[in-house]
């Protein structure tokens, strides 16, 4: 035990209380309690500094306990620590609750004083007179008490004494003060960690290297991590699927330009079933965070209409890839095709008919501006979408560029027997347009009436100045489009159904994009009627150049 | 006598590049420009081998297919399929029909020309 240590190296005079060296080693010893996390530790510490250092016989610590009711013994040198945890007191009774109550430390010198203050002997064990108790202050309330008794030469405190033990009082209390604050503060970090882990919503926090900072529970169970104990060391892409990480990347960029909250919906496969995937990206400055950290939010929707809504945008994604790579592969077919019928032998000795040549030559020529037309269409179709159009105005011959038109689906036409009957306003003067986009949205025109028109019969073609306007219509004799379908015709993806057979609109943009692109030039594309006996398409085009601007 | 093949494809281009290319190793080729024209082409013609586009206006190819191999006056007619879509599962379609074989567009034309060899000799 301390008791005897401290006797052997400090013989105290009698009557003369401590030596100075004992009160500063006492107060240097308790300052570093400061540094102590654990309440029960500061207290076993400094009840065993308090005896040994002051020689005394004991010296407690009680804190109120959570109630707010009872004085609890956290440490005292004089009973076993088995027993701490049993001794507690009522606040209204004895001296620590007096203490308690007026915040003013008890001074005992002897039996009789102890007998006038509590109206009862004491109870300590040790029956000796003199005791003090000291108030102990956590964070300026009153929060417990400690409990010196009898010096060991059998003196009785004296005042000096009690100011030593009220000024020990007071670093003990900050030192309390500390480990509380410590342990609330876990006991807050571990709140948050529990609310952080019961959200519905899968959360992962990326740091600005892309390491995953922090993951929650629910984003753990998205991602199937469940058994995966340090996925915060891992790189984003490592915890979760690519299509995912390519969202989130996208969001975080996106929230770096806008500065606000973006979101994306996907639909992907998780755990092994369907899933609707919200992904939400929060701008951290807005919460208050580092700007270069980022908050990714998950969020599986089950909402059926929703997942309905995403798989028919994933089918129609799916057939625009269909009939996309279908449409760059029927030309590059007839280029390959077109290579050994011009092959000239090992030998360069392979005599190649001139009507072959001929007919290659023209293959070549038509297949090459195919697949450029389709490359064309893909990347009109991006800057749509994107927003990033540019017009290229230019005065433009209308009746030329239809005649031109016109000649090169000849052949298609020819092989139905179909005639071109043509109405042009001859009066019509150059119009402002871009002659590409223009030619394309005719070209689609004119290729959807030869394709749907009934053989032997006529494509005719009319226009028609009205003021400021020009009008063009392109009419064929064929099956009518049906009626259910007639609204979607200009949507992006449109097929008509079964496309097998149809083959209708090659990458289903075709009539998206003329309606797009007439727009753009200010005009509008309707259908104006499909009926059994005709169907008529119309172009209204502004023959000065639009100067508004049309959102697409 | 030359084998007679017909060709049915709906894309013009296609028509004229292999009719020039069979024609030239010795084949007669004859066309046709929807499933319908194929179907009538075949009962009338009874080509030694069909090669079928499967796209097609009117009748796709993998119901000519299938109505070619359960006529018995066409069932031993051999068919190959041609076709720019390439998904596994409609290469078996077409094979789980009767197709002898399934070549995907843009192909090798020595890859056809091998096929016919395979198949008519």
């Amino acid at each position: 035990m301390p008791h005897a240590k401290s006797a052997q190296n400090t013989p105290s005079p009698r009557n003369a209380g401590l030596g100075e060296k004992q009160y500063l080693e006492l107060f240097e010893q308790l300052s570093r309690l400061v540094d102590t996390e654990d309440r029960r530790q500061i207290g076993i510490r400094a009840s065993d500094l308090i005896a040994e250092l002051l020689d005394v016989e004991a010296c407690s610590i009680m804190l109120l306990d959570a109630s707010g009711a009872h004085l609890q013994l956290i440490a005292a040198t004089h009973i076993p620590s088995s027993e701490w945890e049993k001794i507690r007191q009522p606040i209204d009774q004895g001296a620590g609750g007096t203490v308690l109550r007026t915040g003013k430390t008890e001074w005992i010198r002897n039996r009789k004083e102890f007998m006038a203050h509590f109206g009862r002997e004491s109870t300590q064990q040790y029956g000796t007179p003199s005791c003090v108790i000291a108030p102990l202050r956590i964070k300026g309330e009153c929060a417990g008490v400690v409990n010196v008794t009898n010096p060991r030469d059998g003196r009785a405190f004296l005042e000096r004494d009690v100011e030593l033990i009220e000024a020990a009082a007071r670093l003990i209390g900050s030192a309390l003060s500390t480990a509380l604050q410590h342990e609330e503060t876990i006991r807050i970090k571990k709140n948050l960690e529990d609310i952080f882990n019961s959200l519905h919503v899968g959360i992962i926090q990326v740091s600005r290297d892309g390491h995953v900072a922090q993951i929650n529970q629910r984003a753990r169970e998205l991602f199937g991590l469940q058994l995966v104990k340090d996925a915060e060391s891992l790189e984003l892409d490592e915890v979760v699927p690519l299509t995912v990480y390519n969202t989130c990347l996208r969001l975080v960029n996106r929230v770096r330009e806008r500065r606000d909250a973006c979101n994306e919906k996907l639909l992907l496969t998780l755990n092994g079933k369907p899933t609707t995937l919200e992904v939400k990206v929060n701008p951290m400055e807005a919460l208050g965070l580092l700007p270069d950290a980022n908050v990714i939010l998950f969020e599986d929707i089950g909402q059926e209409e929703e997942v309905q809504r995403l798989r028919e945008a994933e089918r129609m994604k799916h057939n625009f890839l269909a009939m996309i790579s279908h449409e760059l592969r029927t030309p590059l077919a007839v280029i390959k095709g077109s290579v050994p019928l011009i092959n000239p032998g090992p030998q360069q000795d392979r005599e190649i008919p001139p009507k072959v040549l001929g007919q290659v030559h023209q293959l070549l020529s038509s297949n090459c501006g195919r697949l450029n037309d389709v490359i064309n269409t893909i990347l009109d179709f991006t800057e749509i979408e994107n927003g990033t159009i540019q017009l290229n105005f230019r005065p433009v011959n209308l009746h030329e560029l239809l005649e031109r038109i016109l000649a090169q689906h000849q052949d298609k036409a020819h092989a139905k027997r179909l005639a071109y009957e043509r109405e042009w306003d001859e009066s019509l003067p150059e119009i402002q347009a871009d002659e590409r986009r223009l030619a394309s949205v005719f070209s689609e025109l004119v290729l959807n009436a030869v394709k749907f028109s009934n053989p032997d019969q006529a494509v005719r073609i009319v226009t028609r100045r009205d003021g400021p306007w020009v009008d063009i219509e392109i009419s064929n004799v064929g099956p009518p489009i049906d009626p259910a379908m007639q609204k979607s015709i200009f949507k992006k993806f449109f097929q008509c159904e079964h496309t097998m057979t149809r083959k209708a609109g090659g990458c289903g943009l075709g009539l998206f994009l003329v309606y797009n692109m007439a727009r753009l030039h200010g005009g509008t594309v309707r259908l104006l009627r499909s009926e059994q006996t005709e169907t008529t398409f119309q172009v209204r085009l502004p023959i000065e150049r639009f100067a508004g601007r049309v959102s697409a | 006598m030359p084998k007679k093949i017909l060709l049915a494809d709906d894309e013009e281009d296609i028509k004229t590049v292999l009719k020039l290319f069979l024609e030239n190793k010795g084949y007669e080729v004859i066309t046709a420009f929807d499933g319908l024209d194929a179907l009538d082409q075949v009962k009338r013609e009874k080509p030694d081998l069909v090669l079928l586009d499967i796209m097609m206006p009117l009748v796709d190819g993998f119901e000519v297919c299938k109505k070619i191999k359960t006529d018995p006056e066409t069932a031993e007619i051999p068919v190959i399929m041609l076709s720019a879509a390439s998904h596994a599962e409609m290469v078996q379609k077409g094979i789980d029909l009767g197709a002898v074989d399934y070549l995907v567009k843009p192909f090798e034309p020595e890859q056809l020309e091998g096929l016919l060899h395979k198949v008519l000799d």
